[in-house]
């Protein structure tokens, strides 16, 4: 009896080790979230000081600089999925989840102006919400939510104020639903 | 009162191998061999006797012209491992 408790206890070890190995790594893209949430931050207040602070009308150029980082984003997944040697369910809900986001980001910037930059630029906030969140649901990782959240309130308010603002807005809305969870990531598991 | 617990499974390889694919969806051959610390030669062993009994779906491919073995849980299996963990918990129920 007393050596059947013991393979009982072992038996339930070796399920949670196993568990425990093919967990998803939380760390594992936290610098993706880094790289778009400074990237679009900065731009975002160079943009507003550009133009609004020194009457610099192209100011929108700095915005040019996301396809590249887009470049670099892409050339980063085709490596991971080289060395890629197990699938799991979490991978495959985040990869659907932010081809989703990237699909409508793009489909904005197809439609910006037809609605006007001052339109699109609450929908930037809310599409980071609807992001964030579903990722924190997927990895269980509440700093993830509340930026989603926060981002979602920025969005709202960002509707009701000029451009100018709407830039420092979409600023602030990145920095809490990419920069700070991104930091948050490396110590979590 | 004690359940049965499958013999299939009441083994110390097979079930690290079983609880690591109800993790993730397919895994490679060289993953599994990772995670569970085990020989290729004895992993391989284990690995047919679970693909033999239906539990595993083992596909053999080819990547960047080396040959590939990725392992997947089927229905089977799955129903298995979870009658296995209901058979466990019956030992561990307060009496």
């Amino acid at each position: 009896m007393e050596q059947e408790k013991l393979e009982v206890n072992q038996s339930l070890n070796i399920i949670s080790e196993m568990i425990t190995a093919s967990r998803y790594n939380l760390a594992e893209d936290r610098i993706i979230y880094l790289m778009w949430g400074y990237a679009v931050a900065i731009s975002a207040i160079i943009h507003y000081i550009l133009q609004f602070q020194l009457g610099i009308k192209e100011a929108y150029y700095v915005w040019f600089s996301m396809p590249v980082l887009g470049i670099i984003q892409t050339i980063y997944f085709a490596k991971k999925k080289k060395r890629k040697r197990v699938h799991t369910y979490v991978n495959r809900a985040l990869s659907y989840i932010w081809l989703g986001f990237v699909l409508v980001l793009i489909s904005l910037l197809i439609i910006s102006p037809q609605i006007s930059w001052g339109g699109v630029y609450p929908v930037f906030m809310f599409l980071y919400g609807i992001a964030t969140i579903s990722t924190a649901g997927v990895i269980k990782f509440k700093p993830l939510a509340i930026g989603g959240v926060i981002s979602i309130c920025c969005g709202i308010i960002a509707a009701y104020l000029a451009f100018e603002y709407q830039l420092l807005l979409l600023s602030m809305a990145i920095i809490c639903s990419f920069v700070i969870p991104g930091h948050l990531l490396k110590n979590a598991n | 009162m004690f359940e049965p617990l499958d013999p299939l499974l009441h083994s110390q390889l097979r079930l690290a191998v079983m609880s690591l694919l109800m993790n993730v969806e397919v895994a490679e051959f060289n993953y599994i061999k990772e995670k569970t610390n085990a020989t290729a030669g004895n992993l391989s062993v284990q690995v047919n006797k679970l693909k033999d009994a239906g539990y595993i779906a083992v596909e053999k491919s080819y990547k960047d012209n080396y040959p590939l073995t990725t392992c997947k849980i089927t229905e089977t299996g799955i129903n298995a491992f979870e009658a296995y963990l209901n058979a466990l918990r019956s030992y561990i129920k307060p009496t």
